[in-house]
């Protein structure tokens, strides 16, 4: 017999639709029965003076049937290691710029050499699917458009050779060096859709 | 009369189970199923080179039915002294057993005077409640359906780097705050968010 709620459906109690979560960690994500992969960041990544895919902050996604808007979140550790680090972010949708979502950040200037900035990055937008045509630059994408796969992510560079950062980086543990586990910093990436 | 939902309750059709969320004044938060009592907290927190559990950070929290992934974000404020950078060492611990992977270190730009670096710092995890065996380093379990205790540890690098201080304010309104008062500290936010 079926269930009432199948005869009757009730609308949602709220306007999200489904929440995605995980660390970089390779781990698998399944959510209304679709499944999602991570990255698996396993060491730091120095940036350069061109942009570059920050590892670990692509994900693959199709937003369900009645999202209305997707957000999109990645967190991530940063670390300045030449004065004060100016680097880069910018998030990409299946291969096209979002240009809004463009951010720098940097810790304060020092030329001493001790260069000490280390906090955490975090990417961020939420694309606008109500919109009739496409303007991904924008971060707008009309739903007809969006009903499979597509890539998020971000990509990162440094502000000049001189500025240099790095990523998924933690420096220091109990007062000396990290290595190994502690010292790469996996990001966490999340997906909401709302309706 | 009632809504036809209102005699007939349906799931949410989200996978967004409940959220818990609090800041430490002594309330009780009521989840679905369980109650959740805020420690109350009085004043801000230094730090020394031994690790100490970050006050508000630590909850007992049982998932609901169905639960299978916990995000879990304590988000508090670093820094207030003239400790240089402040550099200092972050651990997430589950039933007193360290997630390894969840470590991180946070530290402003150095500077041997003026230590002024005051910072909000998001301290999140993702908890994978689908593993076919715990794998408590890696966040992985296989079976929590009862309670358990979630909390962040920190000390400082060293004592020349250490006495970084967790949600202190040293300045308001172009002037110092005035030691003591309530404005010298302000509270952490913590959330805990099931999602099936």
């Amino acid at each position: 017999m079926a269930n009432l709620t199948d005869i009757f459906p009730a609308p949602t109690s709220n306007n999200i639709i489904e929440v995605i979560e995980g660390v970089a960690d390779g781990r698998t994500v399944t959510v209304n029965d679709n499944s999602y992969t991570f990255g698996n960041v396993t060491t730091t990544t120095s940036l350069s003076t061109s942009f570059a895919d920050l590892p670990g902050s692509s994900i693959t996604y199709a937003p369900p049937a009645d999202t209305k808007y997707v957000s999109y979140k990645c967190y991530f550790k940063f670390w300045g290691i030449d004065y004060g680090g100016i680097s880069g972010y910018r998030i990409v949708l299946d291969g096209t710029v979002v240009n809004y979502s463009n951010r720098h950040i940097s810790g304060n200037y020092s030329n001493g050499g001790n260069n000490h900035a280390q906090f955490l990055g975090m990417a961020m937008f939420v694309f606008d699917l109500t919109v009739s045509s496409d303007n991904i630059a924008a971060g707008q994408i009309a739903k007809s458009n969006w009903t499979s796969d597509k890539i998020i992510k971000v990509q990162a560079r440094d502000y000049s050779s001189s500025y240099d950062g790095y990523v998924n980086y933690n420096h220091w543990f109990d007062g000396g060096g990290a290595s190994g586990a502690r010292q790469k910093d996996q990001p966490t990436i999340q997906i909401i859709a709302y309706g | 009369m009632g809504n036809f939902s209102t005699f007939f309750p349906t799931a949410s059709a989200s996978n967004l189970l409940e959220i818990i969320q609090y800041v430490p004044d002594g309330r009780t938060f009521q989840g679905l199923s369980n109650n959740y009592v805020a420690p109350t907290m009085t004043n801000y927190q230094g730090t020394t080179t031994s690790y100490v559990d970050i006050f508000g950070s630590n909850i007992t929290y049982t998932p609901p039915e169905g639960t299978r992934y916990i995000r879990y974000e304590y988000n508090t404020k670093q820094g207030g002294t003239t400790a240089r950078s402040g550099i200092t060492h972050y651990k997430l611990y589950v039933d007193s057993t360290e997630v390894q992977n969840a470590y991180k270190n946070f530290s402003s730009q150095y500077y041997t005077t003026y230590g002024y670096a005051e910072f909000p710092v998001s301290l999140t995890y993702s908890f994978d409640l689908t593993a076919a065996s715990d794998d408590i380093a890696n966040g992985k379990f296989s079976n929590w359906t009862g309670a358990k205790e979630i909390k962040w540890m920190a000390r400082g690098y060293n004592t020349t780097y250490d006495d970084v201080r967790f949600n202190y304010n040293t300045w308001r309104d172009g002037g110092g705050v005035t030691a003591g008062s309530a404005l010298q500290w302000n509270y952490p936010l913590l959330t805990v968010t099931a999602y099936s």
